[in-house]
């Protein structure tokens, strides 16, 4: 079985959106779009569930250019739940987008 | 308070009346030293009082300050300085004059002729070389004696301050969205998708922001409130004083700092790139201006990168290079011409603060925000969370895929684990709304302190009369309003609705005003100061006491220092637009009455003065600055027991929160269940639900995340995904298959070859679901070949291999091990040199399979340092570096038996091995390390001599094996494959929770204030502030945008409306009805800018002005002395008091009813406004 990506997800959102029949060059305009906000708002939510010591430390992780595993690591200690932030973020994206 | 200038004397339409040779007399007559005494009684019948060393006077609309003064008969002129460069103040009279001159005046051929002035030969005067746009200077031999010419650049980075007015900006305007949000937008605007509106208005608040060079562009106010604010600034950080400095170290960031350049060679080379562009600008101001932002973008880069510890992050900055072209300009018209000019420059780059001290909540957050969405950008692909969270944002995606089908907008998904009762689901719902509405309390209360302190204020209770006059004007406005222009009409809309709605009663805000600071207007306080000090005297004021004096400057310095260390805000100030120039009069006021009392303490030679419990001024001033920091600010105070009762406040308005999102999670739920039975026609009772949802998730491709699972296959092993199973199938394929929920296939279709190792095309199957395949050789004992027999420790590592190593160092984290002799026990660990632990079920060191496991999972990235290096050990266990080091005893302790880790940072020892049955034994279901050490170790390599170089990063420690040699295998062995097979986590079936149910509540934002009105005189220039400004006669806000005037402005507009139709009817009366209608239109946003306590005022300025133009007309159109003396009595007072929105209203009034422009069409009035203000 296929991996489901974000891709998908955001295909998934232009289909309900109904932006089926619209010129590829527009649909991949959108589907940039929506992979940037959606980008933008899962950071927004991960970051503002970090106390202000950990957001420092995030600075300075972003400021060295930190390895993936680094940052990752960094946020699964720090913000509990972090996959239900995930899927949570994604839930809210998709009902503000379709609503 | 005016110079020759500013008072009308000369003006440009009179200086038309006169020949350049009298203006040249009246120049002459005026500054001519050789009658000082005369000199000097004019400058003081000028300013009304004497004049002494430290008074500010303003010069041309510029700020100067007297550093000499000598009303001897010696001559000496007054001597002025603003900062930049010191002249005597008859000699900038004059520069100004001729410079008035030059612009109306057309010289006769050969230029005017001198007239002498008694201070020597006077060069003639030449206009500036013009050379083309877009040329660079081209220095020529000078043509006459060379002026040299002292001037000072400051350049401030305000970065921080624009990125803060930015956020404020955003958040204000969603909060101002309040009345047209609506229920679904305080679901979704307010609510869930918070975040997201909000980046959005910061980006474009950035944008705007920098398009228009404007730090409060985003808050719809002009560029001349940017210029006013920052030429303030320029002003503070040029001044030598500390007290313009505001360099406290603020808790989070950093004060401000500042750096004069030297003459390094690369400072050198910042400054002559600078004077030429000063030249070039003052040379040319038609310049292009993109060219020379381009070029002074280009010249700050590198004056930053020079600045030190004033560097700044260089996206914005202010700095003063127009006033000095200006003042090039006059030098070089003086000089006879730029080629005449020695320039010496002096360079101050600084990094400054503007706005409100209180720390915005998000500052750190917004930056980490920024820079988390740059990184791990590849190729253009999103990074940031995206980028680190592949897989674990596919699972999520899986779900919310289903939720979304399934549950109708109120439900959420999760990937909870752990959680599979709706209960535990109400729970983590609950926690989650305490978490975030905590951190939106805070957000909001910051910014509410931030507008409070710039002088917003809550919206004031309206009379029925005034709501009724404010609908009739929005209706009206409305009306007015084309349709297509929707988001304007929509805020029209959403006012009359609030005001409808009665919204005036403010809850949100007044929840935050109880937790106001107790602030001091700045401009208040300054007014305070000079109520008991007189600066032109430098002393108290008749019956002021020292002591008293001394207290107000503590109050006033107390509060500047607590703001910008503790990041709070203990002064407010009058507006956005005049809150730099109110803050740079409290530091001169500040600045002044601290010299002058350290003068009367420490230069009293009466003995008036008790000097015995302080001997000089600065010891009493210490003291009292500490007690007024300490009432102020200190652990009793009442600031902190207001933050205390915020901070008790807010989290009891949390937990509130988050306990009904439990109740309301787990309810919902409960509901859920029911509809979901009754729909699916399964069973009702709970728990069943439970499994329907799980059987419905787990049907989705999920994640596999955990411990792999090992299972052998004829001669083979396999290491597979966590919860997975190779079953073989009837037709002698394998399948990949979950263990949980329905055993939902993973892979079919695999087969093994003749050697029970997978084939190729069933590699292939699985590399293309994105998995890895690896194979290793390996060797066990063949079955009934061991036999056990006793050797010592040398012997043991020749059989079963050893591995030599050498301990780098131990990463301690600098608390070394030490032996308690009073404890009887080590102390000193504190991280990660604990966390080497017995793994298994509940700890015992047995897994279900009865492997001893080890582990170090819970070791965390920061705990392994020692002497400032610092090794990650999670991160470690990915790279593979990670060993398990078994030494057998003290004395052989450089020789171990290692054990890799897996993935998770466990290490699993098979119970049958060598290495199980040698290091540990089982006693009562636990393992127990018989050996010596079992450590940690972090492999830096193998050297020439095959010895592991290790760092220590935890040590467990057992008895040691001394005597007894363990029982050893030897005999035959076979070879033991093994195939690991890894899939991405995501691509195997997972034991998936049901969802959670966080119910989506609305939110209602705060609601949105009034913006401080601006202060009139006292925020202006100069260091004394005038009397306060009555309520009633308040002047107009700072001309902003639409959205921040409409709230305030209505009900004053609406007032207006009639009275203007009524002027507008006889000023335009030529005009057609449309054209009109326009211009009343202009006129009507002209007056959005006056206050209610200002239209008396206005409306006799307006009927003083419209007289004085029937005059006009009446005499031929021809503007004549006497006229403009009759408008400039109700002129200059606006001018002088800065009230711009007046003077274009005046401005308007007079060229509608000239008969040059009232049958002009709308463009041609608009733009004989703006000539009239340009000249003006």
């Amino acid at each position: 079985m296929a991996q489901p990506s974000i891709d998908q997800f955001v295909e998934n959102l232009l289909v309900e959106r109904g932006l089926t029949g619209v010129d590829e060059a527009v649909l991949a305009e959108l589907r940039s779009d929506l992979l940037t906000r959606i980008g933008e708002r899962l950071n927004a939510e991960m970051v503002v569930l970090l106390d202000a010591e950990r957001v420092g430390e995030l600075n300075d992780l972003m400021d060295a250019d930190a390895e993936v595993d680094i940052v990752r690591e960094f946020f699964m200690s720090n913000v509990p739940n972090y996959q239900d932030v995930f899927a949570r973020t994604l839930m809210d994206f998709r009902t503000s987008y379709l609503s | 308070m005016a110079g020759l200038h500013e008072r009308g004397e000369i003006t440009p339409k009179r200086i038309n009346e006169f020949s350049l040779e009298r203006i040249w007399n009246r120049v002459r007559g005026y500054v001519d030293p050789s009658d000082t005494p005369e000199h000097a009684v004019e400058i003081q019948a000028e300013y009304g009082r004497r004049l002494s060393h430290g008074d500010h006077i303003e010069i041309g609309g510029e700020v100067w300050r007297i550093v000499d003064i000598t009303k001897g008969a010696d001559g000496a002129p007054v001597v002025v300085s603003n900062g930049i460069r010191t002249e005597s103040i008859a000699s900038l009279q004059l520069e100004r004059i001729e410079a008035v001159a030059r612009e109306h005046v057309t010289p006769p051929p050969g230029g005017p002729t001198p007239v002498p002035t008694g201070s020597g030969p006077r060069p003639p005067v030449r206009p500036p070389v013009v050379p083309p746009a877009g040329s660079t200077v081209v220095r020529t031999a000078p043509t006459g004696p060379i002026h040299r010419v002292s001037l000072r650049y400051g350049a401030a980075d305000i970065s921080d301050s624009a990125d803060d007015a930015i956020r404020d900006a955003a958040e204000i305007e969603l909060h101002a969205e309040k009345g047209a949000a609506g229920m679904w937008d305080k679901f979704f605007k307010h609510n869930i998708a918070y975040e997201e509106y909000r980046q959005r208005g910061i980006a474009r608040g950035r944008a705007k922001v920098l398009a228009e060079d404007n730090v409060y562009a985003a808050h719809g106010l002009s560029r001349d409130a940017h210029v006013k604010a920052t030429d303030a600034t320029i002003d503070r950080i040029l001044q030598d004083e500390a007290e313009f400095l505001h360099s406290e170290d603020s808790k989070n960031g950093k004060g401000e700092r500042r750096r004069q350049f030297g003459d390094s060679p690369e400072e050198q080379a910042v400054k002559a790139q600078l004077v030429d562009l000063i030249k070039e600008y003052a040379a040319n101001p038609a310049m292009d201006a993109r060219e020379l932002k381009r070029r002074k973008d280009a010249i700050f880069k590198e004056a930053n990168a020079l600045a030190g510890e004033a560097k700044g992050k260089g996206m914005m900055y202010a700095d003063n290079l127009d006033r000095l072209a200006d003042q090039v300009r006059q030098h070089a018209a003086a000089a006879g011409g730029m080629e005449n000019l020695d320039i010496d420059l002096d360079i101050v780059v600084a990094r400054a603060k503007l706005g409100a001290r209180t720390e915005r909540e998000k500052n750190l957050v917004d930056s980490a925000l920024e820079k988390l969405e740059r990184w791990g950008k590849d190729g253009g692909v999103v990074g940031g969370v995206l980028a680190a969270f592949r897989n674990e944002i596919a699972v999520a995606v899986a779900a919310t895929v289903g939720i979304g089908q399934m549950v109708v907008r109120s439900g959420l998904s999760s990937t909870v684990g752990k959680l599979v009762t709706f209960g535990g689901s109400g729970l983590v719902s609950g926690v989650y709304g305490w978490w975030k509405e905590k951190g939106r309390l805070r957000s909001e209360q910051a910014l509410h302190e931030r507008e409070t302190t710039m002088g917003a204020k809550l919206r004031e209770q309206e009379s029925p009369e005034q709501m009724r006059a404010r609908l009739a004007d929005l209706n009206t406005q409305l009306g007015n309003t084309s349709w297509i222009n929707f988001s304007e009409r929509e805020r029209i809309k959403s006012q009359i609705l609030a005001i409808r709605r009665n919204e005036t009663d403010q809850p949100r805000r007044k929840e935050m005003q109880e937790f106001e600071l107790a602030r001091t207007s700045a401009r208040q306080l300054a007014e305070d100061a000079l109520a008991i000090f007189d600066p032109s005297e430098r002393t108290l004021r008749q019956g002021v006491r020292l002591g008293q004096a001394v207290d107000v400057l503590a109050d006033i310095e107390a509060r500047i220092r607590l703001s910008n260390s503790q990041n709070v805000d203990l002064l407010s100030y009058s507006n956005m637009a005049d809150a730099e120039v109110e803050r740079r009069n409290l530091d001169m006021v500040r600045m002044q009455l601290k010299a002058a009392l350290r003068e009367m303490y420490d230069g009293d030679a009466t003995g008036a003065i008790d000097r015995s419990t302080y001997a000089t001024f600065q010891s009493y001033y210490d003291n009292q600055l500490g007690l007024r920091e300490d009432a102020l600010f200190g652990r009793e105070s009442d600031s902190r027991k207001q933050q205390k009762k915020f901070a008790d406040w807010s989290q009891r308005q949390a937990l509130k929160r988050g306990a009904t999102n439990v109740v309301i999670g787990a309810g919902v739920g409960l509901v859920l269940h029911d509809l979901w039975a009754l729909a699916s026609g399964g069973d009702t009772t709970v728990g069943s639900a439970v499994h329907a949802l799980k059987e419905y998730f787990n049907n989705a491709p999920t994640v596999a995340a955990g411990a792999p699972v090992i299972e052998h296959i004829g001669g083979s092993s396999f290491s597979l995904p966590h919860d997975t199973h190779l079953a073989p199938q009837a037709d002698g394929s394998f399948t990949l298959e979950s263990i949980v929920g329905g055993r939902p296939a993973i892979a079919t279709g695999l087969h093994l070859d003749s050697s029970d190792h997978l084939d190729a095309a069933s590699i292939a199957k699985l590399q293309g679901m994105g998995g890895t395949v690896v194979e290793t050789t390996g060797w066990t004992n063949a079955p009934g070949s061991m036999v056990e027999h006793k050797e010592g420790i040398w012997e043991w590592f020749k059989h079963h291999g050893n591995q030599k190593i050498h301990r780098l160092g131990w990463d301690d984290n600098d608390t070394p091990m030490h032996f308690s002799a009073d404890m009887q026990k080590w102390l000193g660990a504190d991280h990660n040199e604990l966390e080497l632990e017995f793994g298994g079920v509940g700890g015992t060191g047995l897994d279900s399979q009865g492997n001893i496991v080890m582990t170090m999972e819970n070791m965390f990235p920061a705990g392994s340092f020692h002497d400032g290096v610092h090794h990650n050990a999670p991160a470690e266990i990915v790279e593979r570096k990670i060993r398990l080091l078994l030494s057998m005893s003290k004395g052989s302790q450089g020789t171990v038996a290692e054990v890799m880790s897996n993935q998770q940072g466990q290490f699993v020892i098979d119970p049958d091995s060598d290495i199980a049955k040698t290091f540990f034994k089982v006693e009562n279901g636990h393992a127990i390390f018989k050996g010596f050490h079992a450590e940690v170790g972090l492999s830096a390599g193998t050297d020439a001599n095959h010895v592991n170089n290790l760092f220590i990063l935890a040590t467990h420690k057992g008895d040691g094996i001394t005597s007894g040699i363990t029982s050893v295998s030897t005999g035959e062995c076979i070879p033991n494959d093994l195939t690991q097979i890894a899939l991405p986590p995501g691509s195997a079936p997972h034991d998936i929770p049901v969802p959670w149910i966080v119910p989506v509540r609305r939110r209602t934002p705060l609601e949105p204030l009034t913006p401080g009105r601006r202060s009139g005189p006292g925020s202006g220039p100069g260091p004394e502030p005038e009397p306060p400004v009555s309520s009633g006669s308040e002047s107009g806000t700072e001309s902003g945008s639409e959205s921040g005037r409409e709230s305030s402005r209505g009900r004053e507009r609406g007032a207006q409306v009639a009275t203007i139709r009524e002027f507008a009817d006889a000023a335009f009366v030529a005009d057609s009805q449309e054209l009109k209608d326009k211009k009343i239109g202009l006129l009507q946003v002209m007056l959005q800018g006056i206050a209610p306590g200002e239209q008396r005022n206005f409306m006799t300025t307006l009927q003083a002005i419209d007289g004085a133009c029937k005059k006009v007309a009446r005499d031929g159109g021809t503007v004549v002395p006497e006229d403009e003396n009759i408008l400039s009595p109700h002129l200059s007072p606006l001018m002088e008091s800065g009230e711009r929105e007046d003077v274009i209203l005046v401005a308007s009034a007079c060229f509608v009813e000239n008969p040059d422009f009232r049958n002009q069409d709308l463009d041609t009035f608009v733009k004989a406004i703006q000539v009239f203000l340009l000249n003006s």
